[in-house]
């Protein structure tokens, strides 16, 4: 019967091994030093343009075969599956569920504006009303409550758009959306007309944007705002011949709408193509 | 003592280059390239109908993540298992005696499975990325022009550019990939735990940027010894996988592509050069 080699003798036999595994990894860890100064840049560019997965925070919640997708570089498709997961639970009007799900699928493709728009509607507009329902329902709850739950909701819901200028900074479409929890839910006029002017000022804001701030402003009763805004866009806009969307001619028509309620002399009105 | 008498047998690039050729041919007949190649077409091909799935990201976005998808696993199983197939098949049924018994060196024989199968990994690199512009071309046709309802309302552009460079620099990786196989490789007893090292390492390798995390921002000493050390043993696979370099408005920046695949390069040859070391030692 053959004797089983005594553990001295065992590991003096396995030190070259050892040394070899170790001179492996100095040398690896020498060379990871010497190329730190190509990988740092490469890297931070990298993070700049799209933040790094934050593995830690999704990978217990997706289970493996996402996991692997992940790993594998299906991150639209793993996005898109927990997009599926979110919905569903949307359906049964489960807000735990659906917010976990939101998150999921931020922090696994935050490229996406869709995403976070879609998100933020469920956390502002339908998950007050489930809670409310929960409630009792709107008609049998006191205001107070009813618009204590629905600014809550509108809040997170700005929260969770706020979240996604890290990823797009320039999209007008996020600026809209939070100027419309703000004038709906929350009535905050002022906010709603700042993020309007903020979207309009974005190189691919939509048209009405800077409408829509114009009109802000005349609710507030800054007529003369208004009109000093609305003077400085309709050049900018094509005529509404070439494109109907610019609406050049309705501009132009609440431009003469203040003009006359701002008394203005015909002298000082605005004369399309003279600036 | 003359030149010859110290190194009677001289690198030979002509070796190499037909232990390479060999390699090529072996690794082109097996089942995995064929299997790894016809599936990874079918999911380029497949993402144009997948797109019904695409609920938030543009279309073309979706495309061009699916494919690189497809291009990122296939590719890296293909990688791993030729690899191990190619030098590990070898070494367990000493089919390499015959061929290290003739004036072969060592060096040349792991250099030379590495360009076979870096070979074979190019080709599926380039059938890949080809089949991946033509779906995103076919798609482009399809488009609907961009409503008119912003000043600067833009046609829909596809990242032709940055697919290709994509394309290219994970083929730099699926080269590293190889060489640090082959170092799993020159050390393993047996092709099953070569494959699942090599696994692992490709998880570590994709993973190492949190090492790098662990390393600047941990708690304690151990956690921050042991992510420093596996950041700086381990390179970063993220950096190949190049979604930022299509995100990117302007495209890819030259210079950015340039560190990345001089990284992988480097990194390559460091890798391979250990395998040499590493399977000149090594008892046959």
């Amino acid at each position: 019967m053959r004797r089983a080699m005594p553990w001295p003798t065992a590991v003096l036999r396995s030190l070259p091994a050892l040394a070899r595994a170790v001179a492996v990894v100095a040398v690896l860890a020498g060379v990871g030093m010497a190329l730190r100064p190509l990988e740092a840049p490469a890297w931070a560019a990298q993070v700049r343009q799209q933040p790094a997965l934050e593995w830690r925070s999704v990978e217990g919640a997706m289970g493996q075969g996402l996991s692997l997708g992940l790993l594998g570089g299906f991150r639209a498709l793993a996005a898109d599956l927990l997009w599926l997961r979110a919905n569903a639970a949307w359906e049964r009007c489960d807000p735990v569920a659906t917010t976990a799900a939101l998150q999921l699928v931020a922090a696994v493709d935050p490229r996406s504006v869709a995403f976070w728009l879609n998100g933020a509607r469920m956390i502002g507009y339908d998950m007050a009303f489930w809670r409310l329902e929960a409630l009792g329902g709107e008609t049998a709850l006191p205001a107070a409550v009813v618009r204590h739950v629905t600014e809550a909701q509108a809040r997170a819901a700005i929260a969770h758009v706020e979240k996604a200028f890290v990823h797009h900074p320039d999209d007008p479409l996020l600026h809209i959306e939070i100027a419309n929890f703000l004038l709906l839910k929350l009535d905050d006029l002022p906010a709603a007309a700042e993020h309007y002017r903020l979207a309009a000022l974005q190189p691919t804001a939509p048209f009405y944007a800077a409408r829509v701030y114009a009109e802000l402003l005349r609710k507030q009763g800054r007529d003369r705002a208004a009109y000093e805004w609305l003077v400085a866009l309709h050049p900018t806009l094509p005529p509404e011949r070439e494109n109907l969307y610019a609406m050049a001619d309705t501009v132009l028509g609440r431009i003469r709408e203040l003009e006359e309620k701002l008394a203005l002399a015909p002298s000082a009105r605005y004369q399309p193509g003279s600036k | 003592m003359n030149a010859a008498s110290r190194d009677p047998l001289r690198f030979s690039f002509r070796r190499v280059g037909v232990l390479a050729e060999h390699a090529f041919r072996e690794a082109v007949r097996q089942r995995v390239f064929q299997f790894t190649t016809l599936l990874a077409a079918l999911l380029v091909a497949g993402s144009l109908g997948l797109r019904e799935l695409d609920f938030g990201g543009a279309e073309l976005r979706f495309v061009a993540d699916f494919g690189h998808g497809a291009l990122v696993l296939f590719g890296s199983v293909l990688t791993i298992v030729t690899t191990v197939q190619l030098l590990g098949g070898e070494l367990e049924s000493r089919t390499v005696l015959p061929v290290l018994a003739r004036p072969v060196r060592r060096s040349e024989f792991i250099c030379g499975k590495f360009l076979g199968v870096w070979a074979v990994v190019l080709v599926f690199c380039a059938v890949v990325t080809v089949l991946l512009l033509g779906a995103l071309w076919l798609r482009v046709q399809s488009l609907p022009p961009p409503l008119p309802d912003a000043p600067r309302a833009q046609a829909v552009v596809a990242p032709y550019a940055g697919v290709l460079v994509v394309g290219a620099l994970q083929a730099v990786k699926f080269g590293l990939l190889a060489a640090i196989v082959l170092l799993v490789g020159s050390y393993s007893q047996s092709t099953l735990f070569a494959q699942a090292s090599s696994f692992l390492v490709l998880g570590i390798c994709h993973l190492q940027y949190l090492a790098r995390d662990a390393w600047q921002t941990g708690h304690g000493w151990l956690e921050r010894l042991g992510g420093g050390l596996i950041g700086l043993v381990f390179p970063n696979f993220q950096l190949f996988g190049g979604e930022y370099l299509i995100a990117g408005s302007g495209g890819p920046e030259p210079l950015l592509v340039a560190r990345v695949a001089f990284y992988g390069l480097a990194y390559t040859t460091m890798f391979l050069a250990l395998a040499v070391w590493s399977f000149r030692r090594r008892e046959i």
